[in-house]
């Protein structure tokens, strides 16, 4: 056991170490947070539209198209950063986050459209929908508290599917299938946001995400992000040590909620429209597959593995589709990508679990549970381990 | 047993016993403790008092119920029958009243609900709706909703009592209990009043380090609220750093100087156990549960962790409740000793007493270490 642990010892701190000069610039980034997600945030930002207008992209859609792309993978990098809070800390496997979607936007669409007459700002409509969103987390999570692991999966799948078909059902209340539109579009000072014009749409993508990532990490730096990595390691040995499991893992439930909450919020916002078709199992699925493929528990990871596999999924499979339409070659070009996603997508998770089960970005953490002998082999071998029950 | 269970159970609670149970500087007192799993009687009628600052060892041949009797007062298994008091405030014991608390869930619901109703009646307005509304505001406006109002607001208390039921806030668990309404405490309960424990099989959190694992067991020593997480608060940034001074400091005393930053698995199996003690230690615990600390050692690091223990009571003054096998550090460091085999307490006396204790000696040559 020693030698090998030394030998990994080594090896974690030597990744620590950077190569020259760039040592004191990533401590002061890793002190300060919130800067570098702003930093790093404004960047990207930035960089986006210019990219987009180089070559390879400008020629394959409009600049406006991939615009519109990047602001819908903002939307999905929200989902994906607020599941990671439940499944990647706290542990807690949950199937059925679309609910945490679908209640978000129904309550803009209940707040500002002329189906209800009401119409509140967009602004706090945001607050509304994360804090409706967070009840319902609670509501849902309660049940749920006792469950772990398949048992969790199941019931949460359940709560994902019953939602949309309440939302679907509730025909007074919610147009059914028809779904709620005309709603209204945020405005500010007087301007009033379009679905021609994307831009400001973007901006206020890219702040709600900063946002977002900037809160996320104080959590899971704080003492309740303690405790969730508690309960997700040891949910016994947590309670033993003073951790209410219960509010613990309800305050999961209800902040990856209100993320949801957020994003439900601005995508109805900006589609002006919800209907119950947009909540299926399959988004559920989409935002697992991205915090597991971009490395549960570590948010820049998630946040790329969002953005990524949205833009896979959206302008990578309608562009092979277009170039094999356009360059016939027999078999691929009567194969419709799109079609095939989740097939993609069940290829590249069961490829990642194999090759590299951490995700892409993994966190430091992750990394070391998934790469070293399970703790339990050596501890099992010593002679005073195999007395108890289940308990010890 | 039988003279108390014929007492009215809220007596046998809060009075009328006139045993040591009653005296104020225990730290502990287990009265009449059985646990049954299915057919296995596990625990039968197990007293044990600490008293503060006391050092009380259990020991039994295996299986005897040892680890079982701790997670019992660690408040994670109820016990069958028996009751246990923490400084003199019974924690964990037979439900009381337990029939009132449903009724304080549903009736404020129940009864808004009916004034609604009544309202209803009152303003005379017929409540039936007239057509299919074509939008979400009419289908609400039409009609009198005083009826549908109250509906929905006891629909929301009672989603709240029910939330604080199962989170059951300490406010909360003191407004039923002056009600004299009784439920045993869960395992963070029992760590707020002071108990602190290690396991047999060493729990920690193998994938954090040895510093936070010390943070996380100083969890209720902490007071900032994920608000002020979230606006990374002054109080919030003090806090933590306090908490990791404290915590390197608890990990020098154990005898891991300089090992903050290494993940629990890693730690050698010795340390492992040293930085559970550490962790326990973080709440400030009155008393604390060791189930066989030295379990796994070496002689040299057995001798360590017994000087350990005793120095902790020296210098921290708290109780300890030890499970250990190795008879020298038992008969070393004990006040008191009880000895369990197959669930029934078979002896309890000083280690000389215990040394000596014909049953004491078959029951450990009937089993031999
Ligand atoms: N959760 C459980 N469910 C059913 N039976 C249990 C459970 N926990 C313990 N037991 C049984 O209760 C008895 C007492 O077990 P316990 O672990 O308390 O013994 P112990 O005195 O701690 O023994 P050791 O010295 O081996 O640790 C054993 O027969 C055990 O199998
Ligand atoms: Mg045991």
């Amino acid at each position: 056991m020693t030698i090998q642990d030394d030998a990994e010892r080594r090896d974690l701190s030597s990744g620590d170490r950077m190569p020259g000069g760039l040592a004191p610039v990533r401590g002061f980034f890793e002190a300060h947070r919130s800067i570098s997600v702003i930093v790093g945030m404004a960047l990207v930002g930035l960089a986006l539209p210019l990219v987009v207008m180089l070559p390879p992209f400008s020629t394959f859609q409009a600049g406006a198209a991939w615009m519109n792309n990047f602001t819908l993978a903002g939307v999905y990098i929200l989902l994906a950063l607020g599941l990671n809070i439940v499944v990647g800390l706290a542990g807690l496997l949950d199937l059925g986050y679309a609910a945490f979607f679908a209640i978000g936007s129904y309550t803009y669409a209940f707040g500002a459209s002329p189906f209800s007459g009401l119409h509140i700002p967009f602004w706090p409509m945001l607050l509304i929908g994360a804090l409706m969103a967070a009840i319902f987390g609670v509501l849902l999570g309660a049940p749920t508290l006792r469950l772990r692991g398949d048992y969790l999966a199941i019931v949460t799948l359940g709560f994902g599917e019953i939602v949309p078909i309440v939302f679907k059902n509730s025909d007074t209340y919610t147009r059914g299938t028809n779904g709620i539109s005309s709603l209204y579009p945020p405005d500010l000072l007087g301007y009033r946001f379009s679905t021609i014009e994307i831009l400001p749409f973007y901006i206020v993508m890219l702040l709600l995400v900063t946002l977002a990532m900037i809160l996320i990490y104080r959590l899971q730096e704080s003492r309740l992000g303690r405790s969730w990595m508690a309960i997700r390691e040891d949910e016994l040995a947590a309670a033993s040590n003073g951790i209410n499991t219960v509010t613990t893992k309800l305050l999961a439930f209800a902040l990856g909620a209100s993320t949801a909450g957020l994003a439900g919020v601005f995508s109805s916002a900006k589609l002006t429209f919800t209907g119950p078709d947009q909540f299926l199992f399959t988004v559920s699925f989409t935002v697992l597959a991205m915090v597991v493929l971009g490395g549960m528990g570590n948010i820049w990871g998630v946040a790329l593995g969002a953005f990524i596999l949205y833009m896979i999924q959206s302008v990578l499979l309608k562009g092979l589709n277009q170039f094999f339409d356009a360059v016939p070659v027999p078999i691929l070009s009567d194969i419709d990508f799109v079609q095939y996603q989740f097939l993609l997508y069940g290829l590249a998770l069961v490829s990642m679990m194999l090759l590299r089960p951490e995700g892409l970005f993994p966190s430091k953490r992750r990394r070391r549970e998934l790469h070293t002998a399970a703790p339990g082999d050596d501890a099992a071998a010593t002679p005073a381990q195999e007395a108890g029950g289940a308990l010890q | 047993m039988t003279a108390q269970s014929t007492q009215p159970a809220a007596q046998r609670l809060t009075g009328g016993a006139t045993t040591a149970e009653r005296r104020d500087d225990l730290v502990l007192a287990a009265v009449g403790i059985s646990k049954q799993f299915g057919g296995l009687a596990a625990l039968r009628n197990v007293d044990l008092q600490i008293p503060a600052g006391g050092i009380v060892s259990l020991i039994g041949p295996n299986g005897a119920g040892k680890t079982t009797f701790f997670n019992i007062v660690a408040g994670i298994f109820e016990p069958t029958r028996g009751t246990i008091r923490v400084d003199g405030t019974p924690l964990i014991g037979p439900p009381l009243r337990a029939w009132l608390e449903p009724i304080i869930w549903v009736g404020p619901a129940l009864l808004i609900v009916l004034i609604g109703w009544l309202l209803n009646l009152a303003t005379g307005t017929p409540t039936a709706p007239q057509g299919r509304p074509q939008t979400a505001a009419e289908a609400v406006s039409g009609g009198a909703v005083w009826f549908e109002i109250g509906i929905l607001v006891g629909l929301g208390v009672l989603i709240i009592s029910l939330l604080l039921a199962i989170i059951r806030p300490p406010w909360y668990r003191r407004a039923i209990g002056r009600l004299g309404i009784f439920k045993s405490a869960q395992p963070h309960h029992m760590v707020r009043a002071g108990i602190g424990r290690t396991f047999q099989n060493i729990r920690l959190f193998q994938n954090m380090t040895a510093l936070e694992n010390v943070q996380v067991g100083m969890h209720l020593k902490l007071e900032s609220t994920p608000v002020d997480a979230l606006i990374s608060s002054r109080r919030q940034e003090r806090e933590e750093e306090a908490s990791r001074v404290r915590a390197g400091e608890l990990m020098r005393m154990v005898g891991l100087p300089g090992r903050e930053d290494e993940l629990a698995r890693n730690l050698p199996y010795g340390d492992q156990r040293r930085l559970e003690l550490a962790r326990a230690l973080a709440n400030d615990p009155k008393l604390l549960l060791l189930d066989e600390p030295t379990a796994g050692m070496n002689p040299n690091e057995t001798a360590e962790m017994t000087a350990l223990i005793g120095r902790l009571r020296r210098e921290l003054g708290v109780g300890i409740l030890l499970i250990e096998h190795d008879m020298h550090v038992v008969m070393g460091i004990s006040d008191r000793i009880t000895v369990l085999d197959h669930g029934e307490q078979i002896a309890e006396g000083t280690p000389e007493e215990i040394r000596r204790n014909p049953k004491v000696i078959e029951a450990y040559l009937g089993a031999p270490e």
